[in-house]
This record gives C-alpha cells, sequence and structure tokens, in this order.
C-alpha cells in the first residue's frame, strides 16, 4: 500500500513526496552522462577554454591555503616564517584567481557564451566575481597589521555613506574575520557549484551561427 | 624619531609607480595587467593541439528533431 | 517543418533565425575531464609556491598609540584637543557613530542617514574614558574635574581656542603655543599623550566591552582622527586620490581588479564632491548590474559579433564549417 503510494505520488512528479520531487529535480539538473562527460564538442579546440579550470585549481589552493592559516590562527603569520610562507601562498593564488576569472570572463564575452539560454551561466558568473572582491576585501581587513588599519578606515567611508556600514563594521577586525572565513567562501562556494552544474547542464556553448549536427 | 624621519622611512619603503596625467600605476599592478592581456591573446592565437576530425558522429536527441531543416 | 522559416516582421537589422543549437547535437571527440582539472591544480600549486617563494607578502606592522606617540606627539596632542572640541572627522562623521552630521545622499536620498546611529561612539570619551582611569597623577585629575564641572560651551570654547593654537604653532608643538584660555585642555592633551607614550593606550579604547578584544572601532577611530595615519599610507602611494585602492605598501602586487572603482575618484565630479563615496558606489552598482544583465542589453550583447574575437577561437571550426550568410 505505502508502496504503491509513493509510485502514485512519483508519477505525479511528487506533488506530495519531497522526497521523489528533490530526486526528480536532481535527476533532471544536468543530462544524463553529463556531470563527469568524457567526450566534448569538437569546436572546444582553443586555450582560452582553460581558464574557467585554472580559476577554479587557484579558488582550491585559496580555500587550502586559507585553511592552512586557519590553524595557525590570525597571528601566526607576523611570528613564523612558515606562517609568513603559508600567507604568501594565500596571497598569491588569490591573485592568479583573479587574473585567470578575470581572463576567463573576457573571452567568455568574446564568445557570447550567454547564448542558447545560458544566461543565468553568465549571471552566476558575474555574482560569483563580485563577491570574491567582498571576500578578498574582507581578508584585507583581517591582516592585523597597517594594512589593515588604512583600508578599514578608508573603506568605512564607502560603506557608511550608503548605509550600508551601520551593519557590515569593517573597524570590527572580529567580524570582519569571520565573514571572510565563514560567511563569503561558503557563498562563493555555492556559487562556483551552481555555475558549474549550469555549465554541464547546458554544454560548451556552440560557435556563432553554428548550425546543429555540423 | 621625528614625524618627518618617520615619514621617509615609510616612503622609503614605497614601490615604484609611473604617472601618466591622472592615471598612476605601480609597476608590479602593469606588469600583473599587461601580462594578462598577454595571455589573453595568446591564448585566443596558439594553435590548440587535438584540434582534429572527430571521431563519432553527433548524438541527435530526440526532441531536437524539429530544428532540422 | 518549417520551424526556421522567418515569420514577417517589421524591418529590423539581420539576425540569425535559428537560435543557438544544442551543443549535444555536434560531434565529439574524447576529453578527460578530472585529469585536466588535476593537471591544472598542480599547475596552479607549483605557480603559486614559485610566487610565494620568490616574492612573499606584505607585513608592514600597525601603527601602535605608542608609536604614534613616539612618532608624531604634536599630532597626538592636537587629536585630543579635537575630540575635546568635536571637530574631529569622527566628531563630524554623523551615521553610524553619531548625528552629527546628516551624511552623504544618492540622487538625494540621505542612504547614511537611513543606516542610523547603530554604532555609538563618543568622540570625547576617546580621550576622557583612557584618562580617567589613571591615578597617581593630581594634576592630571585636577585638570579632568575643571574638565567636567564646566558647562558644554565653556569646553568647547577652551578646546577649539586650544585646537587653532596649537595648528598655528611652529611645527604644531605644544611647547610652542602661546598662553591662551585654554582651561584644562592642555593638560588634558598633554597627559593622553604621556599615557600613549607609555602604551597605557593599547587596548584602552576596545569597543567589544569586554576583556577579550576583537572590535577596533573606537581606537581606529580615534588613530584616524590624526593625521599620522593618512600621512603614512600617503606615503606608500595608498590615498584615496593616489588610486590607492589598487595599491600595495612596497612593490608587491595590490588589486588591480579594483581599478575602475578606484577610477571615479580620480576625476571629477567625483574628486571634488562632498556625496563622492556614495556617487562612486551607485555608479559601479549601475555598472555591475549593466554587466550582470548583459545578455539581454541590446547593442552591447552584439559586441562579440561586431568585433569578431570569435573568429579567431573558432577559426578551427569556421575553417571546417563556412558560414553560410
Amino acid at each position: 500500500m505505502t508502496a504503491e503510494y509513493g509510485k502514485a505520488a512519483g508519477a505525479v512528479g511528487g506533488g506530495r513526496n519531497w522526497t521523489v520531487g528533490l530526486r526528480n529535480r536532481l535527476s533532471t539538473l544536468v543530462p544524463p552522462g553529463q556531470l563527469l562527460p568524457d567526450r566534448q564538442p569538437v569546436y572546444v579546440a582553443s586555450w582560452i577554454y582553460v581558464f574557467g579550470v585554472l580559476t577554479l585549481s587557484a579558488l582550491v589552493v585559496a580555500l587550502l591555503s586559507g585553511a592552512w592559516l586557519a590553524v595557525g590562527g590570525v597571528a601566526w603569520w607576523h611570528v613564523s616564517s612558515l606562517g609568513r610562507f603559508a600567507n604568501s601562498l594565500h596571497l598569491w593564488s588569490v591573485e592568479l584567481f583573479f587574473a585567470f576569472m578575470v581572463i576567463h570572463l573576457w573571452g567568455k564575452f568574446w564568445m557570447a557564451a550567454w547564448r542558447g539560454k545560458r544566461a543565468l551561466t553568465w549571471i552566476t558568473g558575474v555574482i560569483a566575481f563580485v563577491t570574491s572582491i567582498g571576500t578578498a576585501f574582507t581578508g584585507y581587513l583581517s591582516q592585523s597589521n597597517f594594512d589593515a588599519q588604512w583600508i578599514s578606515t578608508q573603506a568605512k567611508d564607502g560603506l557608511n555613506s550608503i548605509g550600508f556600514g551601520a551593519w557590515f563594521n569593517v573597524l570590527n577586525p572580529g567580524q570582519m574575520l569571520l565573514w571572510h572565513v565563514v560567511l563569503l567562501p561558503f557563498v562563493v562556494g555555492v556559487l562556483t557549484v551552481v555555475h558549474l552544474l549550469q555549465v554541464r547542464r547546458h554544454g560548451v556553448v556552440p560557435p556563432l551561427d553554428a548550425e546543429a549536427g555540423d | 624619531m621625528t614625524a618627518l624621519a618617520a615619514l621617509d622611512a615609510a616612503s622609503a619603503g614605497a614601490g615604484s609607480y609611473l604617472h601618466w596625467g591622472v592615471i598612476s600605476i605601480s609597476t608590479t599592478n602593469l606588469l600583473i595587467i599587461l601580462g594578462m592581456v598577454v595571455l589573453f591573446v595568446l591564448a585566443v592565437l596558439l594553435p590548440f593541439p587535438g584540434a582534429g576530425e572527430p571521431s563519432e558522429a553527433p548524438r541527435v536527441p530526440e526532441q531536437r528533431q524539429e530544428d532540422r531543416p | 517543418m518549417a520551424a526556421t522559416t522567418a515569420r514577417p516582421r517589421p524591418s529590423r537589422p539581420a539576425r540569425p533565425a535559428h537560435p543557438t543549437p544544442d551543443s549535444h547535437s555536434f560531434p565529439t571527440r574524447p576529453y578527460d575531464l578530472v585529469k585536466e582539472f588535476v593537471f591544472a591544480l598542480l599547475v596552479v600549486t607549483v605557480l603559486t609556491a614559485v610566487l610565494a617563494g620568490l616574492f612573499s607578502s606584505p607585513d608592514e606592522k600597525a601603527i601602535t598609540m605608542r608609536t604614534w606617540a613616539q612618532a608624531a606627539p604634536g599630532d597626538v596632542v592636537a587629536t585630543a584637543a579635537g575630540e575635546l572640541a568635536g571637530t574631529t572627522t569622527s566628531a563630524t562623521y554623523g551615521p553610524p557613530y553619531n548625528s552629527a552630521a546628516e551624511g552623504q545622499k544618492l540622487l538625494g536620498l540621505p542612504l547614511q542617514k537611513w543606516g542610523g546611529v547603530r554604532l555609538p561612539v563618543d568622540s570625547q570619551k576617546l580621550v576622557l574614558q583612557p584618562l580617567a582611569q589613571v591615578s597617581g597623577n593630581p594634576a592630571l585629575t585636577a585638570a579632568l574635574t575643571q574638565w567636567t564641572a564646566a558647562s558644554k560651551a565653556q569646553q568647547t570654547a577652551w578646546a577649539t581656542s586650544y585646537s587653532d593654537a596649537l595648528a598655528k604653532a611652529p611645527g604644531g608643538q605644544p611647547g610652542q603655543v602661546p598662553p591662551g584660555d585654554y582651561g584644562p585642555v592642555p593638560a588634558i592633551a598633554a597627559g593622553f599623550l604621556t599615557l600613549a607614550r607609555t602604551g597605557g593606550l593599547e587596548g584602552a579604547l576596545t569597543s567589544s566591552g569586554n576583556f577579550y578584544g576583537g572590535d577596533q572601532t573606537r581606537a581606529l577611530l580615534l588613530l584616524s582622527d590624526g593625521a599620522y595615519l593618512e600621512d603614512t599610507a600617503r606615503a606608500q602611494q595608498l590615498g584615496g586620490d593616489q588610486w590607492g585602492m589598487m595599491n600595495e605598501t612596497g612593490n608587491y602586487p595590490g588589486q588591480p581588479w579594483m581599478w575602475l572603482y578606484t577610477f571615479w575618484y580620480q576625476v571629477k565630479p567625483f574628486s571634488t564632491s562632498e556625496n563622492a563615496d556614495a556617487l562612486v558606489w551607485g555608479l559601479m552598482m549601475v555598472l555591475t548590474l549593466g554587466l550582470m544583465f548583459l545578455p539581454f542589453i541590446p547593442g552591447l550583447r552584439s559586441i562579440p559579433r561586431w568585433i569578431p574575437v570569435h573568429r579567431l577561437i573558432w577559426r578551427d571550426y569556421y575553417r571546417r564549417h563556412p558560414r553560410r550568410t
């Protein structure tokens, strides 16, 4: 009796059963075999295509080096040369991250990669870019050094001018550190996952004016 | 230490900057930006290995039939 | 099925009548996604390690109240006097710290005011509260008593006179200030300087309200009320009108991605506007939304078609499948 009910619920798209509904949504998110495909369209033949995966890799290195810094704590890199190296890894992986991401954006713009129902891919990419800037910003505020003192006292004016500074207090390193280590990386992570799923869902955009079956 | 001496020490650590009209940019930042442009141009121009004949005909999903001329 | 036959339309620049084809309807070739990712990760890790090993990262020590007092004692005294006179940046800031000003407006909307005074800071207390905790200095205690007993108007008159006199004194040296009616202000300011010099000011202005620090709002407001922090920053090209938002101390890489945000501060009308911060933020919000919704903006979204960089990217494909126009 229960099995039949479940089947019936599934048959009408899982209307009453949330689990079935979610399962159906997830299983149709990406075409079968396209989550981790082992074939790609022949038109994917340019070095410009590597900048997406380079951006993702730089993000991973930034997260790992950030985790290493977290192990040592806020002041570790000031007092330890190993900690300073960890900090340097974090700085340079972030510089590479932004460099690769912007080149990726340039490439996607000139390819008009939003075509073919890919607007959400483009949009999530831009939001991820802007959120990354915010994440880097809170990182600068968490340095507990002269940089942090100057950046915070300057940035407060911009944020206060639009009223946001009343909640987001850049002069409060305790708050900024938590945004940097917990809240914003989580948002960047979610955006990255959605962005990647969109790419896998729609596939790599065909060349302009390409015909189906070419 | 007088204030002036302190500031001298600070500006001794200041990086090298290029100025052109209203534009002022650090040499490091300029190198990064130029490097990115070079990388982009190279990525677009350099030949990509494996850009050969396809090894499999397209799998045409059923729902695309109506697009066929 | 004539799905691709153009329907009668008003005259319009020619656009392809067929939608973007499904990417899965093209010939494919094998590739290894996971191997590509692992390889990219290795390359980036090695590249990062090399850059980090070669160039390291900047770490200029924070300015402590003590180093400030040692490097620029006149600035500390002037700042203390200014806090008492209510003329410093923080004292006249407005929300979120106080109601002394309305703050900036964007297109007439008082956004800064709408944020509310959610981080209340009494600028006078930045000076008076740490000094109140000093014991064993009867002259200072007497000065503070004299200050507290005076009327608001009298306090402002004393502090303003002393501030003005300091500004006129050669080199801003307190010792060079001519005699005048300054009340207890010189003694209070001197006491503040002594406290800063001995390190007694560190941690004394915490905003967290308990043993554990972590909120430097008040300390940073005091520090930025002085000139020393900004002078130090400007010496390193970090000032707002020096493209500072993009820059880093020394020769280290900065934030090149901030180029457009900081550009507006270098040019009119922003460089001379009282509402510069709100205006720049508003403009950058509009531009960001423009970038985000580019796929829906006619004209802008056609630029890739007009300037055909894609012909280079997909040159192999176009050679095999010449475009039918």
